[in-house]
């Protein structure tokens, strides 16, 4: 169905893909892997018409759907084509109904007369129906007259994949990473879909760096490394440990906490969480992992204390009342949160990486400044910034041209970088994170969880991630909780099994 | 409760509004007219920051532009010496052809300032302002040769500061008028209004209306999803400006007389003012906010002055009162919605 002949992309005369020759079918998921900054984004984006691909020149090569070469000069031009895309990072309207994201930039409307077109009246009755349609094809039971800002992320990510169905001329569904802020059981869930939308007839192109679903949903794979394609695999030949070796081109050591942390003194304690009314204390030094399935009151405990979501319980930091959002004060303690909504509130998309490496870490790192004694007067010493950011991007692998690129230019993996950077320049006392690896590919995952583990070791940082990776947490953490239905259900080891875990999940215990 | 503390804004100028009409001793029939007579004058140019507001580019200040477009239109008429259906015709036909070409222009500047349109649109009106005076004080009878030599100055360069319409209004006031409080008022302002209303009420519910709310609720998004922002965001100024010189021309069929050099100033700042008291904010805004506002704000600037003088037995006291309502009202509203907004948000 459709086949791309020699495509490359540059952003000023730097590659970031070469020659890629590839060829999908109809109705089969092709898998696509690789590293951060790997090429995998620029590769969709070019076939969705991205106005960035636009504006930087366009691509070099020529795309082809039955034999026929198209052109992509924007995206309404590839949508005519029957291309669709599922974005990484949430493109919905908020304030808008599930209703008007579903059918927005397509509407029906109750006359059509050339270029005005655009001022008829919409059809609600009909968008309703539409949406409806569209998310019974994907198995959701939405209310499509519901606002999006109340749903959750996998909700959210449903009503992405209903509005891209809903072209009824769709015949590649490109998905990037979309279970990446999936639980197990909503990832499962949306796999099936994916497999009944392929059935159907729709090729898909499936872009994850979660190996395991690649292999279980796709019929073909390709792996990209430094914006070329290495390899390509048909299902007989899967092999995760092949994968895992072509897209980073070295061995992958898996980060483990090797020593578990003895019992120290409480410095952090959630008031009446536990499920029998009891507090949920954090001991010092310890890595603390936060889990369970979207909903169970894990947000509200990391959000909620710094005031990001309503919400959010009683807590004490040594054994003092922390009050909630008074973000300046629990920073001033040394308390620091990454939240996983990183374009949303972890970053500043538009400046560059080095300042968002080190904003609000002057005080912290008086090297940062010229006139030390007098901070709030003081110039940046960018000489020192500079060494300081350099480093970092190096250690974290991060894919960028250097420190003065904007964050927003990034791909999604290498802005989680920026993010963790940013907690390393910190060195907080107390860390809280929130999925420290979503979107990550395997070398930087287990680069990122060394880091975690060495900021715990070296530098005594008390840590609480939250996560829904638990294989990532049994490695990495001390304790861990299972949240569920706003209840810390169960406290468990680090060395806990996988199994006992997952049951936990569900409110179940190992009898 | 919840209604009143989602309508702070509102509620707040209403109360003074309510104090005011009672320090200032005027009857309610008087108010009532003078009412009427400022609703009819600048509720086209309220309704014209509606569309800039939804598609996310705050208050066009720029709508001076289309006031501009209106006022040549109008000069242009009495210097062609046209008169009744036909110069009423040919102005709104003008004003339409000048304020599509002149947004045009506004828009493709303020699309190059994203994030800083507000103030950049400021600058614009001030900036079309002076060069249209240059153009009417200096060109005109220099450059070009009126036909119509009475609305030149004595000099013979540059047209005099005070026009007559009489050819515009005459039209206006020649339609449905009625007898209120001693004066004869027209209601066919009101019908042309009420038009206006009902083709902005139906914009909205257009694609193109959605495709706007959609530009300002996220623009990153909406790039995402092969939307043109600017395009959106260029129809939006257009048609803003559009109303506004609409606006001016009702104003000036009303007030009977083109201020040339003046007659456009000051309307974009009373505009923002009236939307912000009627409850829209910079970002949010709906259709009943510049009714409200608008008399709401109106009915406090015409008692203001006269409650001031009352209160402290001083006239320039009074006229303080006025100047204080037209910028502190826009300062105490964003305050105010500003407040509401971050209380919604926790």
């Amino acid at each position: 169905m459709l086949e791309v002949r020699n495509l490359s992309k540059n952003f000023d005369g730097n590659y970031v893909l070469r020659g890629i020759h590839l060829k999908i079918d109809d109705g089969k998921v092709y898998g696509l892997i690789g590293a951060n900054g790997s090429g995998k984004s620029t590769f969709m984006n070019i076939l969705n018409g991205n106005d960035v691909i636009v504006r930087s020149g366009g691509y070099e090569g020529s795309v082809c759907i039955d034999g026929e070469e198209i052109k992509i000069g924007n995206h309404s031009q590839s949508a005519a084509h029957g291309i669709a895309m599922v974005h990484q990072e949430l493109a919905l309207f908020y304030g808008m109904t599930v209703t008007e994201n579903i059918k927005i930039n397509h509407e029906n409307v109750k006359f059509t007369g050339g270029p005005f077109t655009e001022f008829a009246c919409v059809d609600r009755k009909k968008n309703r129906e539409d949406a409806v349609a569209a998310l019974e094809r994907i198995g959701s039971e939405l209310n499509p007259d519901q606002v999006v800002d109340r749903l959750s992320l996998n909700q959210k990510q449903f009503v992405e994949l209903a509005r891209e169905l809903d072209n009824r001329r769709v015949r590649l569904l490109m998905l990037d990473e979309p279970t990446s802020s999936l639980n197990i059981t909503e990832t499962r869930g949306l796999l099936k879909c994916i497999r009944e939308i392929a059935d159907s007839g729709i090729s898909v192109l499936f872009v994850s760096h979660r190996l395991e679903e690649i292999m279980e949903v796709c019929d073909t794979v390709s792996v990209l490394r430094d914006g070329e394609l290495i390899s390509t695999y048909e299902k007989s030949e899967f092999d995760i440990r092949r994968f895992a070796d072509d897209m980073v081109g070295k061995e992958i050591v898996k980060a483990k906490k090797e020593k578990k942390h003895e019992d120290g003194p409480v410095v952090f304690q959630y008031k009446k969480i536990q499920s029998k009314g009891g507090d949920l204390d954090i001991k010092k030094g310890e890595i603390f992992g936060i889990t369970g399935l979207a909903g169970q009151g894990q947000d509200q405990l990391l959000d909620g204390l710094f005031d990001l979501k309503d919400g959010g319980c009683q807590a004490f930091y040594k054994d003092c009342e922390l009050r909630k959002g008074d973000n300046q004060a629990l920073i001033k303690n040394g308390i620091y949160y990454l939240s996983e909504d990183r374009a949303g509130t972890s970053l500043f998309l538009e400046s560059p990486i080095w300042k968002n490496m080190i904003f609000g870490t002057e005080e912290r790192h008086p090297e940062f400044l010229h006139l030390k004694s007098c901070p709030a007067l003081s110039f940046l010493n960018k000489k020192v910034i500079s060494a300081h950011v350099e480093k970092m991007i190096e250690t974290l692998n991060i894919v960028c041209r250097g420190p003065e690129q904007k964050v927003r230019e990034l791909s999604g993996g290498n802005q989680q970088k920026v993010c963790v950077g940013r907690a390393l320049t910190f060195r907080p006392e107390l860390l809280f994170i929130s999925e420290p690896t979503r979107g990550i590919d395997v070398y930087s995952k287990e680069l990122i969880l060394k880091w975690i583990l060495k900021m715990n070791q070296e530098y005594g940082t008390t840590i609480v991630v939250a996560s829904g990776e638990l294989e990532e947490l049994l490695r990495i953490c001390d304790r861990i909780a299972v949240m569920y239905q706003g209840q810390a259900f169960k406290i468990f080891e680090g060395n806990s099994g996988l199994e006992e875990l997952t049951l936990a999940l569900y409110g179940r215990e190992v009898s | 409760m919840k209604h009143i503390k989602n309508n702070m804004v509102p509620a707040v100028i209403l109360v003074l509004g309510i104090l005011s009409f009672k320090l200032s001793g005027v009857s309610g029939s008087y108010l009532a007219a003078e009412v009427y007579t400022r609703f009819i004058r600048n509720i086209l140019f309220t309704l014209a920051l509606i569309l800039p507001i939804t598609c996310g580019m705050g208050i066009n200040f720029a709508i001076v532009v289309g006031a501009i477009s209106a006022q040549m239109a109008m000069v242009l008429s009495v210097d062609f010496m046209l008169e009744g259906i036909p110069a009423l015709l040919f102005v709104t036909g003008a004003s339409v052809v000048f304020s599509v070409i002149f947004g045009s222009m506004v828009a493709a500047l303020l699309n190059r300032a994203r994030g800083k349109e507000m103030i950049v649109s400021i600058m614009i009106g001030q900036l079309s302002s002076v060069i249209y005076q240059f153009v009417f004080m200096v060109a005109y009878g220099m450059l070009f040769e009126p036909k119509n030599k009475e609305i030149l100055l004595e000099r013979g360069i540059g047209v005099r500061s005070m026009v007559d319409a009489k050819n515009i209004s005459g039209v206006f006031k020649s339609i449905l008028p009625f007898q209120f409080d001693g004066k004869t008022y027209t209601l066919f302002p009101l019908i042309l209004i009420a038009l206006f209303t009902l083709l902005l009420f139906y914009i909205q519910k257009t694609k193109f209306g959605v495709l706007a709310r959609a530009v300002g609720t996220d623009m990153a998004v909406a790039g995402k999803l092969g939307i043109e922002s600017n395009r959106v965001r260029s129809i939006c100024i257009i048609l803003s400006t559009v109303f506004a010189a609409m606006s001016q021309i009702l104003f000036v069929a009303d007030f009977g007389t083109i201020n040339v050099y003046t007659g456009h100033l000051g309307l974009d700042t009373f505009a923002a003012a009236a939307i912000l008291v009627g409850g829209a904010s910079i970002r949010k805004v709906k259709m009943r906010n510049c009714f409200v506002g608008v008399i709401l704000f109106h009915a406090l600037f015409i008692t203001s002055p006269m409650a001031g003088q009352n209160l402290f037995h001083n006239p320039s006291v009074g006229e303080y009162f006025r100047s204080f309502l037209a910028y502190g009202v826009i300062v105490i509203a964003i305050i105010m919605n500003l407040k509401t907004e971050q209380a919604k948000a926790v």
